[in-house]
């Protein structure tokens, strides 16, 4: 008897650590929900590898010189240093590239939420005309004779290298690039102290003053909502209003996560904003008025020190680790 | 007496009954299987891919037309519901529909596909096998950045500076579940065993009545929803059933 409860309580060991060794796939910090994944695309190490193999390589562009890695720079957070990004044969963007960090915890993508499911978003820049430029089947075909991609598709998925495959790894990648490891992470967990400026400009970012945290909030720093930040006075880009067809959407445009902002300029839709100062400029006189712009933007009356301890603050939210993938 | 008398008259009727079954099981009922055909056109014109046509004094280089139909319903000595989606234009025109029985049929089809297959469950188009219509398409009939299906898609060049060249590629997407449109057929279609085809007329010239493209404008309906209301209107002029 002592014997089979032994049997049972090592056939359990081994079960939790089963579990243990793909949760590390993408380990977490403590102070972040966990990562859930779809039904028909749990996590394992051959599925990763797999979607960071395709992430960085450009055969998944028509003319085989854009990878996702070409917008999505490890270097500055995933995200591009230039406006708007040049996609195939010099083609450009409609709207800036943003950083790919913590994607994982995004219930909606792209600038106006028009895509529900992170394992279907790799189709966008695949098929865009301004990006990749191709479609998904015909890269199907191209990557049929690649018998080293196809075996790694067949060994994570059971299947060949189809759409089904690629957007899913590529989505479950994406799910693992996770930044929670900033300075002001290290506060959080008061493994480290702000300096005077940081932690005037943390004061202020959650004070009625400025409202910054109304919208950027929380651990991620956004609440997933749509908002018109009075960035200009005309739009070209109708953002959330191309999903919903309501005037009330016109140039709304989801609010961005703040992790890493200091590394992933230019900033708003357009990539309009070359620097944080401009940004919190704007914000303090107020925006630029337009019909749909969130009535928290409105001015701040904001010193020069203020404006300052502000963007001391949100260069805490850097998280360096990202530099050497 | 009686009783056998009434028992005998009993056992007449069930066999009378029976005998009548067996009659009607004799009885042939012709079947058919009813086939859409599709005629692409430009006014009184053939629609043909890549050819320029006048399209109220624009003109117009089609590369691309295409649809989703669905929602077949012939409704007459049978209904008949197909449950299938097709994807139908100038490269596929011409389909078929399920066995049914000869005869007069009201007819009506949908352009697009249901508010249920556009919802994407997790099951969704990436997972469907190559050549399923509801699957991934060259050129493609989904919207990858608004998760959903392209109902109609019609792409070309258009000529914007009036010199009667094509100089500006152009695309007019619809989708969207309040795109998608039931057309009921004006007349029942008849369907004899001569003859059980259904043919379905397009008209590019009638979905693009009274919008100027000169401009260059496109719609994938949120971009430009006046143009993509004005020819989900034109629908009724656009497609039609030819007698």
């Amino acid at each position: 008897m002592k014997n089979v409860i032994c049997f049972f309580y090592v056939l359990l060991l081994l079960g939790c650590q089963k579990a243990d060794d793909v949760s590390s796939l993408i380990p977490t910090p403590e102070h972040f929900p966990s990562i859930s994944y779809p039904a028909n695309n749990q996590l394992t190490a051959k599925r990763l590898a797999l979607g960071k193999k395709l992430f960085f390589d450009p055969q998944l562009s028509l003319d085989s010189t854009i990878s996702c890695a070409s917008c999505h720079l490890p270097e500055y957070a995933f995200s591009d240093t230039i406006p708007l990004s040049k996609g195939v044969n010099g083609a450009l963007g409609s709207r800036n590239a943003p950083s790919l960090l913590n994607v994982a915890y995004v219930p909606y993508f792209n600038k106006d939420g028009g895509v529900k499911k992170l394992d279907l978003f790799a189709l966008v820049p695949i098929e865009d005309h301004n990006e990749m430029a191709i479609s998904a089947l015909t890269l199907t075909d191209r990557l049929a004779s690649n018998t080293e991609l196809q075996a790694e598709a067949q060994a994570a998925y059971n299947r060949p290298l189809d759409p089904f495959v690629m957007t899913r790894s590529l989505g479950l990648y994406v799910r693992s690039l996770i930044s929670g490891d900033s300075k002001y992470d290290a506060y959080l967990k008061d493994s480290l102290s702000l300096s005077a400026a940081e932690e005037r400009g943390r004061v202020l970012f959650h004070s009625e003053k400025t409202n910054c945290s109304q919208c950027h909030e929380g651990k991620f720093f956004t609440n997933h909502q749509f908002e018109n930040n009075g960035t200009k006075e005309i739009y070209t880009d109708q953002g959330r209003k191309l999903v919903t067809s309501k005037e009330t959407d016109r140039a709304k445009f989801k609010v961005a996560s703040l992790r890493n902002v200091a590394v992933t300029g230019p900033y708003m839709h357009d990539g309009s904003y070359d620097s944080l100062e401009k940004i919190v400029d704007n914000y303090n006189k107020g925006g630029y008025d337009y019909i749909n712009k969130s009535p928290l933007i409105r001015p701040l009356g904001l010193d020069i020190q203020e404006k300052v301890d502000l963007i001391a603050f949100l260069q805490t939210l850097t998280d360096k680790r990202y530099a050497d993938n | 007496m009686k009783n056998s008398y009434y028992l005998f008259l009993a056992l007449l009727g069930f066999g009378a009954i029976l005998f009548a079954c067996n009659e009607d099981d004799t009885q042939s009922i012709a079947m058919v299987t009813p086939a859409i055909d599709l005629q692409m056109r430009v006014g009184s014109e053939t629609l043909t891919a890549g050819n320029t046509y006048d399209i109220n004094g624009t003109a117009l280089r089609v590369d691309v037309a295409q649809f989703y139909i669905g929602e077949v319903a012939l409704t007459g000595p049978q209904t008949n519901l197909s449950e299938d989606y097709f994807v139908i234009g100038t490269a596929l025109n011409s389909i078929n529909l399920p066995e049914t029985e000869v005869g007069n049929y009201d007819l009506s089809f949908g352009v697009g596909v249901s508010a249920a297959i556009n919802a994407l469950p997790e099951e969704d188009f990436t997972t469907r096998p190559v050549g399923d219509p509801l699957g991934m398409q060259v050129p493609d009939m989904h919207w990858s950045w608004n998760a959903g299906y392209k109902f109609l898609r019609v792409d070309g060049m258009v000529d914007t500076d009036a010199d009667g060249v094509p100089d500006s590629p152009v695309q007019y997407h619809l989708g969207n579940d309040e795109f998608y449109a039931i057309l009921d057929s004006p007349e029942q279609v008849s369907l004899t065993e001569e003859d059980a085809t259904i043919t379905l007329r397009f008209d590019l010239a009638a979905l693009f009545g009274g919008a100027d493209l000169s401009t260059g404008e496109v719609t994938h309906v949120g971009d430009n929803r006046p143009l993509a209301d004005l020819m989900l209107a034109n629908y009724t002029e656009a497609f039609s059933i030819i007698f």
